[in-house]
């Protein structure tokens, strides 16, 4: 009965709320007697049951005891006095960044004591973590289609497999992995980022959460999520196992193409092993993953008669064989991936982590994303490498110290295919390589930080600074490999057409950037239950202003200096954090506000340094010289050189965010989490051109402001290069200013429920809204990021509205039957479809800014078939005798199922083999890129021109296709079978 | 830690956490960044000065004026879109006070200037209006600086600048005409101030479009061309008379040209002027050697000379063109030379051009007949103008007229004209019976030599002393000219003597053996 009392007991009481560091947790308790006095001189001995390390105390006057600065995981408590019976609580779950409070009651006996009572220690559903804590079933159970560790943002409703989350792009959140940020080397003209996390395997994490709104003042340098992993460590006993799978030939199917004969074998496979190296002290663990992966894909040309056209000229007038693009390309990826870590625990009171991490891949033919052409022939190769050391210190009760030290390196190349971007207007037919490769990134970096822990009591005071070197090498330029339009494949066939290409010295930026940080926080328990978390961290940014070369032209000019266009070397980021925890036990409240501010993303101090007036930007607009190849200067002569300054006063992404979190365990296992969010980031880079000309020329026949002299060939449609500049001695002069922003609010409803080895589930639902008036987030070309109303639309801002991130409605459903034999696991995602705004074709530039793709319709339903499309796009209907609202027209919905049959059917010797078979993708929708432009300028008409009225007639024509598929992107359903052999 | 400093402690985390919230909602509103956009600032200004450029040197300078209420426009660069529009004020200033900053077209309202003037200049017209700094711009109006061939297509009364080479100076012809060149054609100016204007100086006109004997050329109304720079004097084309009688369509007209060679088919003078008809086979050309350019053409300036000219093409206003040189460097005449052998068997009264050897001096007989040889033979000059200077052995040109004396044909009213000295050549060996007969003629006037020829017979003649002298092959008749003071007491019968002299027909189909000196007479 005493057992029991003091189960419950310990049930009653148990909870967990902030503890002080971000990768450690931190168990407390208080031991008392029968009647609830504290008792003192009680030996309270704490044992990691993976590795069996301990860790050992004596309770004070006050019956209290606390270890501090523990390795996330399960733990056994002992407690034993003279004269009192010895209590052992099993299953203390300790969890990064938290502290769990462990209440033990002993019951005296007479000695010699002959037996100890076991209690099991009540998991409290509500203390495991935010909303954000990815349970065991998304860690390893659930199917995975990449393995790798970013994959984890697609199970949260918040985020998608590229970590982007709430309203922002995902290289605005990282991964912090052991503590310890780390970043690949991005390709930030790309829509996401490939591989962000390659030298971190899925199954290298033993735990790991996506932060949305770190409070702990450690997390600092992502203006977006944060995913934070802990790695696997060594097992007290030898552990290894094996797996593989494989697919290919029949098991990969589509119905949006076929693959036929496409060779397309993929294999994955791994190694791991853990044990100790000194029992008790000493543990290791090892893995290595490696997968080729062939992913058909549809066509990057859709076979349409004109692409047939197009592929017959290329062939018959300039020997150029694009066939290929009229058959399903094939995704190819290598990947390898490896970690090392040993953990020592020397003394009591120390222990040292040294962890490694390398990633390598290479792809051909990568897939670029959404709005990106699918080229052939490209290549892509990356290197990650992480280096990892910790130093943890208990140096008492009260003060405990973490010391961190890291490398990384990180390398992305990407070279072009044979072909350059090439599109016909009226096609739409597009192939070749995007402009916006290639490019060379790589980065070094080394990070130290050092953390003081102070526990005073109600007060746990942490103090720390932190130190980033980053050396940074950029060889990029967006449209070095240039660009074709052509109207049709008759102008083609012609060679007339539009070229662009971005010329010069070699576009490289290599420069350090330099972040120093230190921090303050208290967590402040007055009550049991209550508790208050503030703190400031404060880091100091330099920016490599010293690397740019002083474009003297544009000083004279305009009296800007592209050098020092920020008005500091230094950016000062002072970031407050505040959070409040109401913990009852069976339910929590958390309420959490924070501000997190972004580094300076590479993409914007390289092309700072790099667009220095020493590359320039030529154009041909006429009958060109050559296709494929780059047409002469005399057919594309050069416009003039292109320039980049930063806005005054600039300083990388701030959030702020807001967020309140109800928790409640609804008994039985079920675990139900409401939550509501609001974030706004602010100092967004956008992109001004500050060498457009300072007043519209002209109109078009909707009022549209244009911007110097347009001229027509076919259905393109071209501003004058000498005509819409303010200095001609120029081309786009970018000033990326920091006055973009980005909101955003979410309700998050997340229900998870675990009913013994059955069934584990969870679900979540995420409605949102994203605004904003960033046209940068996206990346691509420049041109795409300019707001196509520089002079306001109506005294507003155009470019406000909704993001290119808004996806209103997202739902994530995971869940698992165990029925021991044999296991079935599945996930579903459903989102809200991409936002898109209603333009043209590539080559119209309708208001002559010299971008192309970035001008929004007019929905003008006097256009002959324009309220045809009306049925099918409410969007258009709504806006009729307006210019189209930004992305305010939206795809179809996205739907994917994944699942996983597990068999156990034998064990050989020690080794149980499992056999594994997955189906991924299983509802195929039809992923792909819609066709935006909602016109077509009309090949067979001429521009009319009323010098008079200054407005400028474009012959334009309905585009019956609105809305219809450009390029898909449908990776169809995969079937993989493989095994799984586990030693322990 | 004591419970009041614990106290404390928590008042200032509660402090903090007022503090961190206060800062995160302020962070959570607004937009901090909007106002952090770098744009060009302000505006730029931009002045000049509206002038008329009277001597089209496209700069402000003595002589030009400021002009007032010319419109001044700003264009944005690249379009014809019209950004601001001032008009000058009466001192010609004018000023655009504030410009947003960017690249400018300044243009000028042409409905402002009238239609005698254009936009001559506008200093920089494609303008950077850069802040902090004034962009000066100078618009000058004048007429238009033409190329002759712009100038030539000029309606008449049009008033304009040329800049052309001067092919002539202002006094050369003794009127104002200066002939202008470029490398779009040639043109007159009449009517130019005096000034100092050489050929090849590069000048610049000012002057109206007008006609002469049915030509355009620019009327300078007595100003005087602005010499530019000292230039090349470009080459003359090369014409044909029928070509340059014609300026080849009037494409040359007052045109620099040569006509490298044509026969002189007539000379006269009119109105003092001397014109000299020529003609190389496809046309005749009036060459005019005008008559205050203070010509000496020479002496062979004669019909049947050959004649190279340099010079300009001048309209006589009936539909051709007259070749005048400019000087006699203009001008070479080549006379037409033929042999001994040609003169003498061209036709009686033809004017011969004959280059020899003379064998005797001027009056050497007493008479002004010269004897001169070449390599085709000899001929007698008769009436050799009257040169004393002409010794044996000279080389020598003889012009004259091919008459006949004693039968045999000789070139009479000869012109001499020395060429230069050489050497008498040897004397051809013959018989006696050979000189009576000149060898058949063929030895006429020659230079010969006897030998061995004894005297048969003497006589006093009122020419001289004639001794018959005889070699053996048949006699001939020395004749010992009266003039030459010879000392014939030895010449007796029976005599034999050595000698040279020249065959001079007897007028009775012989010929007399003519010592020309003492030293001609060896006696044995």
């Amino acid at each position: 009965m005493r057992t029991l009392l003091t189960a419950l007991a310990i049930g009653l009481f148990a909870a967990s709320v902030q503890a002080q560091s971000i990768t450690t947790g931190e168990v407390t308790g208080i031991v008392t007697d029968d009647f609830g006095r504290p008792l003192n001189g009680v030996y309270v001995i704490l044992t990691e049951v993976v590795r069996g390390v301990t860790r050992e105390a004596e309770t004070a006057r006050d019956g209290q005891f606390s270890f501090g600065l523990l390795s996330p995981g399960e733990y056994q408590l002992y407690a034993e006095r003279l004269g009192d019976q010895p209590v052992r609580v099993d299953g203390i779950y300790v969890g990064q960044g938290r502290r769990t409070n462990v209440p033990v009651s002993l019951t005296p006996a007479t000695p010699p004591v002959e037996r100890i009572t076991t209690v099991q220690f009540r998991r409290p559903a509500v203390g495991i973590g935010g909303t954000g804590v990815f349970t065991d079933l998304e860690l390893g159970r659930l199917p995975s289609p990449t393995r790798e560790a970013a994959e984890l943002g697609r199970f949260s409703s918040a985020s998608s497999g590229t970590l982007a989350t709430e309203g922002l792009p995902g290289h605005f959140s990282g991964v912090v992995v052991d503590g310890m940020t780390f970043r690949s080397a991005l390709h930030e003209g790309l829509p996401w980022p490939d591989l962000p996390t390659a030298p971190f395997a899925l199954s290298s994490f033993r735990a790991a959460e996506l932060l949305t709104n770190g409070v702990d003042v450690e997390f600092a340098g992502f203006a977006g999520a944060s995913l934070a992993g802990l790695s696997r460590g060594g097992t007290r006993d030898l552990e290894v196992g094996v797996f593989g799978d494989w697919t290919g030939g029949a098991l990969t199917s589509s119905k949006h193409f076929d693959a036929g004969s496409l060779a397309h074998n993929s294999l994955r496979g791994g190694f791991f092993a853990s044990g100790p190296v000194v029992r008790d002290t000493a543990h290791f663990f090892v893995g290595i993953e490696g997968s080729r992966l062939k992913v058909p894909m549809p066509p990057a040309l859709q076979g349409t008669p004109t692409d047939l056209a197009f592929a017959d000229i290329a062939a018959s007038s300039f020997g150029v064989d694009v066939s290929d693009y009229l058959s399903p390309r094939l995704v190819s990826t290598d990947l390898l991936s490896a970690q090392g870590r040993l953990d020592w625990k020397f003394g009591p009171s120390y222990s040292l982590t040294l962890r490694a991490n390398i990633g390598f891949f290479e792809a051909q033919d990568p897939e670029l994303g959404t709005l990106r052409i699918p080229a052939l022939e490209l290549g892509q190769k990356g290197t990650d490498v992480s280096g990892f050391a910790a130093l943890t210190s208990s140096f008492s009760r009260v003060v405990g110290l973490e010391q961190r030290i890291g490398i990384e390196y990180s390398q992305r190349e990407y070279d072009p295919g044979s072909i350059g971007a090439t599109a016909l207007s009226v096609g739409p037919t597009v192939l070749g390589t995007d402009p916006v490769l290639p490019g060379e990134f790589s980065r070094f970096a080394f990070r130290a930080s050092e953390t003081l822990h102070l526990n005073a009591g109600k007060h746990r005071l942490k103090l720390g600074g932190t130190a980033t070197i980053s050396s940074i090498d950029r060889t990029y330029a967006a449209g070095r490999e240039g660009g074709f339009v052509f109207s049709d494949v008759s102008s083609y066939a012609a060679l007339d057409g539009l070229y662009t290409q971005t010329v010069g010295q070699a576009p490289l930026a290599s420069y350090m950037a330099s972040e120093f940080g230190g921090y303050l926080q208290d967590t402040w328990t007055p009550i049991p239950g209550i508790e208050f978390t503030g703190g400031l961290r404060v880091d100091f940014e330099l920016l490599p202003r010293d690397e740019v070369v002083l474009n003297e032209a544009w000083l004279d000019l305009t009296g800007l200096a592209n050098a020092d266009s920020t008005s500091s070397s230094s950016v000062i980021k002072i970031s407050p954090r505040f959070g409040v925890v109401a913990d009852r036990g069976a339910w929590q409240v958390r309420a959490d506000a924070a501000v997190h501010h972004g580094s300076v993303v590479p993409a914007t101090l390289g092309e700072l340094v790099a667009q220095s007036g020493r590359t320039e930007r030529r154009q041909g607009f006429g009958v060109l010289s050559a296709w494929p190849d780059a047409p002469d200067a005399v057919t594309a002569p050069v416009i003039g050189p292109s320039l980049t300054l930063l806005g005054p006063d600039f300083q990388p992404p701030r959030t702020a965010r807001t967020s309140v979190t109800f928790t409640a365990d609804l008994g039985g296992g079920v675990r139900f989490d409401l939550s509501g969010a609001y974030r706004h980031t602010d100092f967004l880079p956008r992109r001004h051109d500050l060498n457009l000309a300072t007043v519209n020329s002209a109109q078009d026949q909707f009022g549209r402001p244009i911007y110097g002299e347009i001229m027509q060939r076919g259905g393109l449609l071209v501003a004058d290069p000498e005509s819409n500049r303010r200095f001609t001695e120029f081309d786009v002069v970018s000033a990326l200013d920091p006055d973009g922003y980005s909101d955003y609010w979410g309700v998050t409803t997340r229900l998870e429920r675990r009913i013994g080895r059955f069934l584990s589930f969870f679900a979540s639902y995420t409605y949102s809204e994203t605004q904003d008036n960033w046209l940068s987030g996206l990346g691509g070309e420049p041109g795409l990021q300019l707001t196509p109303f520089p002079d306001s639309l109506d005294g507003r801002d155009w470019a406000e509205g909704r993001s290119d991130f808004d996806a209103p409605h997202r739902f994530t459903l995971g869940a698992e039957f165990d029925m021991g034999v044999w296991r079935l696991a599945g996930f579903f995602r459903g989102q809200s479809g991409v936002p898109f705004t209603p333009g043209f074709r590539p080559g119209v530039d309708a208001n002559g800014d010299g971008s192309f793709r970035n001008d929004p319709a007019y929905v003008d339903d006097q256009v002959s078939g324009i309220p045809n499309l009306y049925g099918e796009w409410d969007c258009l209907r709504l806006q009729v005798g307006q210019f189209a609202e930004r992305n305010s027209c939206r795809g179809p919905a996205l739907r994917t199922i994944d699942l996983r049959l597990s068999l156990s059917p034998v064990t050989v010797g020690r080794y149980p083999v499992e056999l594994v078979a997955e189906g991924l993708n299983i509802l195929d929708p039809d992923v792909a890129d819609l066709d935006n432009a909602l016109y077509l300028v009309d090949p067979t008409g001429s521009l009319t021109i009323d010098p008079a009225a200054g407005v400028v007639t474009v012959p334009l024509v309905a585009n019956p296709d609105f809305g219809r598929p450009v390029v898909r992107r449908s990776t169809g359903r995969v079937f993989r079978i493989g095994i799984k052999v586990n030693y322990e | 830690m004591s419970s009041g400093a614990s106290m404390s402690l928590g008042k200032l985390c509660g402090y903090l956490f007022v503090l961190g919230l206060v800062l995160v909602s302020g962070a959570a509103c607004g937009n901090a960044g909007a106002d952090r956009v770098l744009v060009v600032e302000t505006d730029g200004v931009l002045v000049g000065l509206a002038y008329f450029d009277a001597n089209a040197t496209r700069e402000f300078d003595t002589g030009d004026e400021p002009l007032a209420g010319v419109g001044i426009a700003l264009l944005a660069a690249g379009t014809s879109d019209t950004v601001e529009k001032v008009i000058s004020a009466g001192d010609g200033q004018f000023s655009f006070p504030a410009i947003p900053v960017g690249s400018y077209e300044v243009v000028v309202d042409t409905a402002t200037i009238g239609d005698s003037v254009i936009v001559a200049d506008i200093d920089d017209a494609e303008v950077n209006i850069t802040p902090g700094d004034s962009a000066v711009v100078n618009v000058a109006i004048s007429f238009p600086l033409l190329t002759i061939g712009e100038a030539r297509l000029r309606p008449v009364g049009r008033k304009i600048f040329v800049d052309g080479i001067a092919l002539n100076s202002w006094p050369t012809f003794g009127d104002s005409t200066i002939h202008v060149s470029d490398a779009t054609g040639s043109m007159r100016s009449v009517r130019a101030g005096p000034g100092t204007v050489s050929p090849g100086d590069s000048i610049r006109l000012r002057g109206t479009v007008s006609t002469r004997s049915g030509q355009k050329v620019i009327d300078l109304d007595r100003r005087v061309p602005t010499v530019l720079q000292i230039a090349e004097l470009p080459a003359p084309a090369i014409v044909t008379t029928g070509v340059a009688a014609s300026a080849d369509g009037g494409v040359l007209d007052a045109a620099f040209v040569r006509l490298d060679s044509a026969r002189i088919a007539d000379t006269a003078t009119v109105n003092q002027d001397l014109v000299v008809t020529v003609d190389d086979g496809v046309g005749q050309l009036e060459v005019v050697f005008d008559g205050d350019a203070q010509f000496d053409p020479g002496n062979f300036l004669l019909p049947g000379a050959d004649i190279a000219v340099t010079g300009l093409l001048v309209p006589t206003g009936t539909g051709t063109w007259r070749l005048k040189p400019r000087s006699d460097f203009d001008v070479a005449i080549t006379p037409p030379v033929i042999s001994i052998v040609a003169a003498r068997n061209a036709a009686l009264g033809a004017i011969v051009f004959v280059d020899g050897i003379a064998l005797n001096f001027w009056a050497a007989f007493g008479d002004s007949t010269i004897h001169i040889s070449d390599n085709t033979g000899s001929i007698r000059a008769t009436r050799v103008e009257d040169i004393v200077s002409v010794f044996p052995g000279d080389s020598v040109r003889f012009v004259g007229k091919i008459r006949v004396r004693d039968g045999q044909p000789v070139i009479d009213e000869v012109s001499v004209f020395s060429l230069g000295f050489s050497r008498v050549p040897p004397p051809q060996n013959v018989s006696t019976f050979e000189a009576n007969a000149a060898r058949v003629g063929t030895l006429d006037a020659a230079l010969v030599s006897i030998a061995n020829a004894t005297i048969s017979d003497t006589v006093t003649a009122a020419a001289g002393f004639h001794a018959t002298v005889n070699d053996g092959s048949g006699p001939v008749i020395v004749e010992f000219d009266r003039d030459i003071p010879f000392n014939v007491a030895p010449y007796v019968p029976g005599a034999r003597l050595n000698a040279t002299g020249l065959l001079v027909p007897s007028g009775f189909g012989t010929w007399l053996f003519k010592p020309r000196a003492p030293g001609d007479v060896q006696l044995q």
